[in-house]
């Protein structure tokens, strides 16, 4: 069971990623955008971040960067469907475990999440 | 150290600690006379810790029934963030002390929500018995009566701990340290 931020601005993909992470046990808090997910952090501790890296007001790279300097222990799973911002993330594997290509499949994304819980003490 | 799927696994709290800790507690616990006692297990984590505390509980004198309920904690925002019943129990809490045992006790979220939800259906008495209290994450209010370990935050598996259903088995609570 972990604590798990999820950053992503679609409603659906959100609810859906929610729904499933949490049907595993873990405890899910949602936001729709990175300063929403950043308010979080500064207020809580988690496990994990997952965020998408195309996100209205603050973007998924603006988070991974202010959430590796307040809390550089916690993994950061990045998301995104374009290549481009996939690129854009590549400076930022120091601080992040992955990037994970949407469209993915549940037992993708539990993977990536499980894989992302077991570095963070490694 | 134990290597389990490849993986190093530093040991926390060994198998006799737990046991200790877990007979103490079922002494404590067996202290005051109880009313018709229902434990309920907050499934999943909770399921091993729970078979042992019910067994500690039966050699400290007590006859309880045993329920399980599943919840499950998601939502956006931290005060509006819904916990919904995955699978209720079946029995009737009317007047009853129940104790709720639980495996980890991080934000309270889902242990408030399931001791209001007993009180609102009309229990004498609801207590709480967790393994491990990560009191650094605690939103609110909310104290175990019983806690067997105070838990630094470190993300811990074993002894029904789970990371993606892995590690489960382990006898003991621990952390993953990385690659073998």
């Amino acid at each position: 069971m972990a604590r798990i931020l999820i950053a992503e601005d679609e409603d659906t993909l959100r609810r859906f990623v929610a729904r499933a992470l949490a049907m595993d046990g873990h405890d899910i808090v949602e936001a729709a955008d990175g300063a929403e997910a950043l308010e979080h952090i500064e207020a809580e501790a988690f496990d994990l971040l997952l965020s998408d890296i195309r996100m209205p007001v603050m973007d998924g790279i603006a988070l991974a960067t202010a959430t590796a300097d307040l809390t550089p222990a916690m993994p950061i799973l990045l998301m995104t469907g374009y290549a481009e911002q996939r690129e854009r993330a590549e400076p930022l594997m120091r601080i992040v475990v992955d990037v994970v290509e949407k469209p993915f499949t549940l037992p993708q994304i539990r993977q990536a999440v499980a894989d992302a819980l077991m570095a963070k003490a490694a | 150290m134990p290597v389990v799927r490849g993986k190093i696994i530093e040991p926390l709290f060994t198998p006799e600690m737990i046991a200790e800790r877990n007979r103490t507690m079922a002494a404590e616990i067996a202290e005051s006379p109880k009313q018709d006692l229902l434990v309920i297990s907050i499934l999943k984590g909770s399921f091993i810790f729970a078979a042992d505390l019910i067994r500690a509980l039966h050699d400290a004198g007590l006859a309880p029934e045993v329920e399980f309920i599943t919840l499950s904690s998601y939502g956006k925002g931290t005060k509006s963030q819904g916990v919904k019943i995955i699978k209720d129990i079946d029995s009737d809490v009317r007047d009853r002390d129940i104790l709720l045992i639980d495996d980890i006790l991080e934000s309270g979220r889902t242990l408030r929500f399931a001791r209001d939800l007993m009180y609102e259906r009309g229990a004498r008495n609801v207590d709480i018995a967790v393994l491990l209290d990560k009191r650094s994450r605690r939103e609110g209010s909310l104290d175990a009566e019983y806690v067997g370990f105070e838990c630094p935050d470190y993300f811990v598996v074993g002894y029904g701990m789970d990371v993606a259903y892995a590690f489960r088995e382990l006898p003991f609570v621990g952390v993953v340290k990385g690659d073998a």
